[in-house]
């Protein structure tokens, strides 16, 4: 009887062999966030067959616990499920838009037991599961001394964080998502600051001073000047009937919002309007703007162009001076240094006619020396051949 | 009979040509060089210069860099494929008026292109016809210096080939200037005339300088088909293909092709990578430029006072150039810039300084009179080399992530040329071995053969000092 037993539980076992239970090869961490921030737990569970991740939100203490199973598209949307089954199972829960209910134990369920979904049965029996706790908490106030720089040479920016109990590991400050090199210390004080000497078009844009809490904490200060306006080239040059194209760019912060040409006639700036008569065409981004004027007139479309640039704060204009050329400009020139070669071709060939008659018992042009009678060496024709054949 | 005695009456006449073109009574022998001077400036000068126009081209026909530097590769490789062609037409016709047709040609091709009004214009006239018209100048030019000139072959090249660089640094602003006042159509046409000036360089050639005109007197009015082939390979010098030491020697100077532009292609980068300004990077480059002038002059000098033999003075300085080569991407690692700038302006030197003398070494593996077919064959196969070595280098700087093996390479390629250029015959005999010559075909009167034994062995490279 006891061989029976032990035969059949060593059966029992062999079966079961192929099988295994599921285990955690990654278990989700515990996080603490910002409102309105986003978190992402991550599990991994190995078995076979492969197992059945779950996601489930516990609220409440023991032994008044609420477990609220989450799905994806839960809390209207904020919740996202991602998993995978391929030789294991991988599951990662995203959530977006925190709030203070958000807050709590997390868990992740796995089980690869053909039963586990047996209403009759307990689940804790068949699921293992692994915590991990989500903290949402209120952003700190941090205090920005000024607010908002307009309009001035130099500045000094600090930051001050009120009531936070995260400890403070050091801080930094950024430009425009990039950290400024020598801002970062590793001062625990609630307190930093930032001197900016000289505001400038480099220098101008959106700082943030940067906390190093878990979670970082940070806040902005927007440093504006009046945009600086600079044309590519100053002076442009373009050809009779042809196109030419003046750009204007800008630096700075913020970048204009409209941007507008003008023509200087008779000491008056007269505004360009796009597509005056097809003949002026005006893109403007940003950071850039450009006027293109087709077919040039020399009397008409030479002289100044002015291009102006307006953010919130002001407008500022830069010149650009236009000549135009005529078509015939090059071929002046060009005809001069072709009359040269001319000339000088001439005069070579001239000299050597002269000289031949000296040379001619010297010429050892072999035996159609005698042959060539009508020496063709004073023509300009440079393709001529000079011997005769017989 | 006629021609027999003709023939005979060649003799003295002989003497008192070659007596004009060289030596110190041959002044119009230095207004040669003076033509050569000007001829290889208005030719690869004007290619270096090409680069001004890039800019220019990629904002007016909106078509990408990469399609815009063909033009400077069509132009290069149609100068160099149709060389023989150009020596070839040489032979045949007055050398005269093929470089005066060559100059014609480009002027014609860069006065086109100012009319371009699209890429492909350019790539027909500044590429194609301007490229042809180089072809029928470089080359013929070059071979009649070397032919023409033989006591101070090596200064006479060293000279006329300096103005490379000395056109491309000064006129370099120059068209800057142009393209601004003129914009770039104004300056290609201005260009375009300044090359018509060529012409002029073609002037100057006096008609009976080309020595294989003397041999056509031709006996066979009637062309048969077999006539016809065998006059054209003379012309086109094959037969010089079939020889071992010029195949040797054009394997060499092959060779150093793939390595020698390599630095010019890529130092720029090289420096930007070390971590240098584009304004040093660029200086260190003209600077390499300075020397270059440098090299190619003061070799030519020191060649012809004949203490070495040219082809000696040649291997030492390519091995120098390689090494230094070599050196480039080391001292780079250093970081330091005098380090880079030292090595470059070496690199210079040994650069200027070789290009020159592989020209003067010619015809004493070919010998004078087929030396104008010779140098043609060697362009085009050298630039099959030329072509590859950039993209290589290119290549094996993407596979590695920086220049050192690159620049190995080429350094590389420089010196294992130099070992096969010891296996040319007599290479290392203390005085230059009698220049071969071949009995023409049609002429087999030994008045030609002795005058043309004359010209041979008239003042060659190395003169009594050396040891005999």
């Amino acid at each position: 009887m006891k061989l029976l037993w032990a035969l059949s539980a060593l059966l029992l076992s062999c079966w079961r062999v192929n099988a295994s239970t599921a285990g955690f090869i990654k278990s989700p961490l515990s996080r603490m966030k910002l409102i309105n921030d986003s978190a992402e737990l991550h599990c991994e569970v190995i078995g076979n067959p492969i197992p059945e991740v779950q996601w489930w939100f516990i609220e409440g203490e023991e032994p008044n616990e609420n477990f609220t199973q989450l799905f994806d598209g839960a809390r209207d949307d904020r919740v996202q499920l991602n998993a995978t089954y391929v030789e294991h199972a991988a599951s990662t829960i995203h959530l977006t838009s925190l709030t203070l209910e958000d807050s709590g134990m997390y868990e992740c369920r796995a089980s690869n037991d053909p039963d586990r979904n047996e209403l009759k049965k307990t689940p804790k029996i068949k699921w293992i599961r692994s915590q991990a706790n989500i903290i949402v908490i209120e952003t700190p106030n941090i205090i920005t001394e000024p607010s908002e720089v307009t309009n001035q040479t130099s500045a000094v920016l600090s930051c001050n964080l009120t009531d936070s109990s995260l400890p403070i590991k050091g801080s930094y400050w950024v430009l425009n998502g990039k950290t400024i090199e020598k801002s970062e210390s590793s001062d625990s004080a609630p307190f930093t600051s930032l001197s900016l000497d000289k505001i400038n078009h480099h220098s101008a844009g959106k700082y943030e001073c940067v906390f190093q809490t878990e979670p970082e904490v940070k806040q902005m200060i927007e440093v504006k000047i009046l945009p600086h306006v600079s044309a590519h080239k100053h002076s442009e040059h373009g050809n009779e009937n042809d196109v030419v194209v003046l750009v204007c760019d800008s630096h700075g912060y913020p970048l204009p919002t409209d941007w507008s040409w003008f023509k200087e006639e008779n000491d008056v700036k007269m505004p360009i309007s796009n597509g005056t008569g097809d003949k002026y065409e005006i893109k403007s981004t940003p950071n850039k703007t450009s006027l293109t004027i087709i077919d040039l007139k020399i009397e008409k479309d030479a002289g100044d162009y002015f291009c102006s640039g307006t953010n919130e704060l002001g407008t500022k204009t830069d010149k650009v001076h236009l000549r135009v050329r005529s078509r015939l400009a090059a071929l002046w020139p060009f005809l001069g240094i072709v009359a040269e070669v001319i000339i000088l071709v001439a005069i070579i060939f001239i000299y050597e006619k002269r000289r031949k008659p000296d040379e001619i018992t010297d010429d050892d042009d072999s035996g159609s020396a005698p042959l060539k009678s009508n020496s063709t060496t004073n023509h300009k024709d440079k393709n001529v051949r000079q011997r005769n054949s017989n | 009979m006629l021609s027999v005695l003709d023939m005979n009456n060649h003799g003295p006449k002989a003497k008192s040509h070659s007596g004009e073109a060289e030596g110190p009574n041959g002044d119009w022998s230095w207004v040669l060089v003076g033509a050569l001077f000007i001829s290889t400036g208005l030719v690869f000068g004007l290619m270096r210069i090409m680069g001004i126009f890039f800019v220019e081209f990629v904002n007016y026909f909106e078509e990408s860099s990469q399609s815009i530097s063909w033009i400077t590769s069509i132009s290069l490789a149609t100068q160099q494929f149709f060389s023989p062609v150009a020596t070839a037409l040489c032979n045949a016709y007055e050398t005269r008026a093929v470089v005066m047709t060559g100059g014609f040609l480009s002027g014609l091709g860069l006065i086109a292109a100012s009319q371009a009004t699209c890429l492909v214009h350019l790539y027909l006239s500044m590429g194609v016809i301007t490229g042809l018209g180089w072809a029928l100048v470089f080359t013929p030019m070059m071979a009649t210096v070397v032919a023409n000139i033989s006591q101070r072959r090596a200064l006479a090249l060293g000279l006329g080939l300096s103005s490379i660089g000395i056109f491309s640094f000064t006129l370099s602003p120059l068209f800057q200037l142009l393209v601004e006042m003129y914009t770039w159509r104004g300056a290609l046409l201005i260009m375009g005339g300044l090359s018509l000036n060529i012409m002029v360089c073609g002037a100057l050639i006096r008609p009976q300088w080309c020595s294989k005109a003397l041999k056509k007197v031709d006996s066979k009015p009637r062309s048969s088909c077999a006539t016809v082939l065998r006059r054209v390979s003379s012309y086109l010098e094959l037969p010089v293909l079939l020889e071992r030491p010029y195949l040797t020697y054009t394997a060499t100077i092959t060779i150093f092709n793939a390595g020698y532009f390599v630095p010019y292609v890529h130092l720029v980068a090289l420096s930007r990578m070390t971590g240098f300004s584009e304004y040093q990077a660029a200086f260190i480059m003209s600077a390499t430029g300075v020397t270059d002038i440098l090299g190619r002059v003061t070799t030519g000098w020191f060649s012809d006072l004949g203490y070495f033999r040219t082809i000696h003075l040649l291997s030492l300085w390519v091995v120098l150039a390689g090494l230094f080569i070599i050196l480039l991407p080391v001292s780079s690692l250093t970081g330091s810039y005098a380090a880079l700038m030292a090595i470059s302006l070496l690199y210079g030197f040994c650069s200027g300084a070789l290009s020159s003398l592989v020209f003067a070494v010619m015809p004493m593996i070919v010998g004078v009179e087929r030396v104008m077919g010779a140098l043609g064959l060697l362009q085009l196969i050298e630039s099959g080399a030329g072509l590859l070595g950039a993209p290589l280098s290119g290549l094996l700087k993407d596979m590695t992530g920086n220049y050192t093996v690159s620049f190995i390479v080429a350094g590389s390629f420089l010196i294992v040329g130099t070992l096969i250029m010891t296996t040319l015959p007599h290479y290392f005999s203390r005085t230059d071995p009698p220049p071969p010559h071949r009995v023409p075909h049609d002429v087999k009167d030994r008045g030609v053969h002795l005058e043309l034994e004359h010209i041979n062995n008239s003042p060659s490279d190395t003169s009594p000092k050396g040891a005999q």
